[in-house]
């Protein structure tokens, strides 16, 4: 079971004229079976408290890891794009990935990319896949790792409604399936809402304002009233926190 | 919508004979050459023939270098020349290149000399190598080092920092191998500045070295032209000229035009083109 733990976290970029805080003390866990929804307008530090979690950054104080067992977590990552290797084909773009490779590891790439519907495109370039279905490789490769945790990056704000919504039920479809832990950053209240057990909200500065906990049963169809009033709610709190510009 | 289409196809059948033969890029290729001939045929009898002969002396004198073996000999000297020059540049320029692009430090300290190597004449390089090492193979063989050199150094240097962070980024996240983020993101992420080194690299070393050979060697195609001109063989000059401009040509078509579909085949604009998708796109 994988454990998320951040305490204190403090990240500042040095700039030419001033300096970036972009997370300040910030502190919260997550583990086992869980999707948590990190939410907050552009600019608050949720990706980087991602790269920091997946080592791709370093903290300027505190700390973030995530950890399987007391050992460093194997982590899964899809980004806002798809980051394929453009000269790979899309399977080989999984495997590059892969820990080592095996038969083991080559039968489970193709099992991913079948879980996304997207088998008999194996051989095919990323350049002659439509933005959705690149995105979709992306999830696949991340699932693919079998990681402990997952973070993803706001993975379909660059997708159109329809297709987003298509991947956001095959998503929740794949977390009620793997029991991963799950870190998904987004700007989307009503898509945190969709897919999350808990809603974490970052104000500007990197401060972590409120940590929600939502309690509605999956699946959960945007149109239906509970949703949509969760969904209010949370806006409300944004609301109260002062976050939404006027 | 059958109108549309069927408009299409009309549009395309009514296209006049003047457009076949000229508009499509296809018999533009042929046409070109071809219009270049006659225009040479009309202008030529208006000028005396030793500023510039008929086609058919021209043709005769190129036939005749091809016959005796003059071609062969000049331009196999000449290419093993360039190969050596050559391949010492892309072996020294690829390790500055890299370095360059990987340190700020070396940048500054190589930068204006690759400015000056990529502005500086060949002509006075011809000279120089003329006087310091007389007529034979090394002079000339520099003069393709020095002036291929820089680009593949320039090159190559863009080409680390073209290598995508968020590429980079992603193989750090999955905790990829270094060797396997080496073979598969930074070489191919490379390979289009490799490409770009050799072909400019390449056509600058042997502009290069044609010019060396006309000051200082005894042998190679820009000595056996010069050669030519002192006997006053002026179509064989012509004719000459002409064997540099169809070694060019093939080049570009047969090594350049084959070797970049095959390595750019993931390319968008190639890559629709390649296999077959199993379903249309969506």
């Amino acid at each position: 079971m994988a454990t998320v733990n951040v305490t204190d976290l403090r990240k500042v970029f040095l700039g030419e004229d001033r300096d970036v805080v972009a997370l300040d003390s910030v502190s919260f866990d997550a583990s086992g079976h869980t999707f948590v929804s990190i939410v907050g307008p552009s600019g608050c530090g949720k990706s980087t408290l991602l790269n920091i979690l997946a080592g791709v950054e370093t903290p300027s104080s505190g700390r973030a890891d995530i950890t399987e067992n007391g050992s460093r977590a194997r982590v899964g990552y899809v980004f806002q794009a798809p980051r394929l290797l453009p000269w790979r084909s899309v399977i080989d773009n999984m495997l590059f990935v892969q820990s080592e490779r095996t038969d083991e590891t080559a039968a489970r790439a193709a099992r991913y990319l079948e879980m996304v519907g997207l088998a008999e495109y194996h051989k095919a370039w990323p350049a002659q896949l439509s933005g959705g279905m690149q995105q979709r490789v992306g999830i696949a490769r991340a699932f693919s790792i079998e990681p402990d945790a997952l973070l993803m990056d706001e993975p379909f704000s660059h997708l159109d409604a329809i297709t987003a919504r298509g991947l956001r039920r095959e998503l929740h479809s794949m977390w009620m399936e793997t029991k991963k832990t799950v870190l998904f950053v987004t700007h989307d209240v009503g898509e945190a809402v969709e897919l999350s057990d808990r809603i974490v909200i970052l104000a500007k500065g990197g401060k972590l304002r409120k940590d929600l906990t939502l309690d509605l049963p999956f699946p959960r169809d945007p149109a239906d009233d509970k949703v949509a009033l969760t969904k209010a709610e949370v806006l409300r709190e944004f609301e109260e926190l002062d976050l939404i510009a006027t | 919508m059958d109108t549309t289409v069927g408009s299409g196809r009309v549009a395309r059948g009514k296209r006049s004979w003047f457009q076949r033969t000229f508009v499509t890029p296809q018999a533009a290729r042929i046409t070109a050459p071809v219009l270049f001939l006659v225009a040479w045929q009309l202008i030529a009898p208006l000028i005396p023939s030793a500023i510039l002969p008929m086609p058919a002396e021209v043709a005769e004198a190129m036939w005749e270098q091809l016959r005796d073996g003059r071609l062969v000999e000049a331009f196999s000297v000449s290419l093993l020349r360039l190969a050596i020059g050559f391949a010492v540049a892309l072996v020294v320029g690829s390790i500055l290149g890299l370095a360059m692009g990987l340190s700020r430090r070396i940048e500054a300290m190589l930068h204006d000399f690759v400015v000056v190597g990529l502005t500086f004449p060949y002509l006075i390089w011809g000279l120089l190598v003329a006087m310091w090492f007389g007529y034979g193979w090394i002079g000339p063989v520099l003069v393709v080092f020095i002036a291929g050199v820089p680009y593949v150094i320039l090159n190559m240097s863009e080409g680390v920092h073209d290598v995508s962070k968020e590429l980079r980024d992603m193989a750090a996240a999955y905790e990829v191998p270094r060797d396997r983020v080496l073979r598969h993101l930074v070489v191919p992420s490379l390979s289009p500045f490799f490409f770009a080194s050799l072909r400019y690299g390449l056509a600058n070393g042997w502009k290069g070295l044609i010019l060396a050979e006309v000051f200082a060697s005894t042998s190679g195609a820009g000595w056996h032209i010069t050669s030519m001109r002192d006997y006053g063989d002026f179509a064989g000059v012509v004719g000459f000229a002409i064997y540099f401009a169809l070694f060019s040509i093939v080049v570009e078509r047969l090594v350049f035009g084959r070797l970049s579909r095959r390595v750019f085949r993931w390319r968008p604009e190639l890559a629709r083109g390649m296999g077959d998708p199993p379903e249309l796109l969506v």
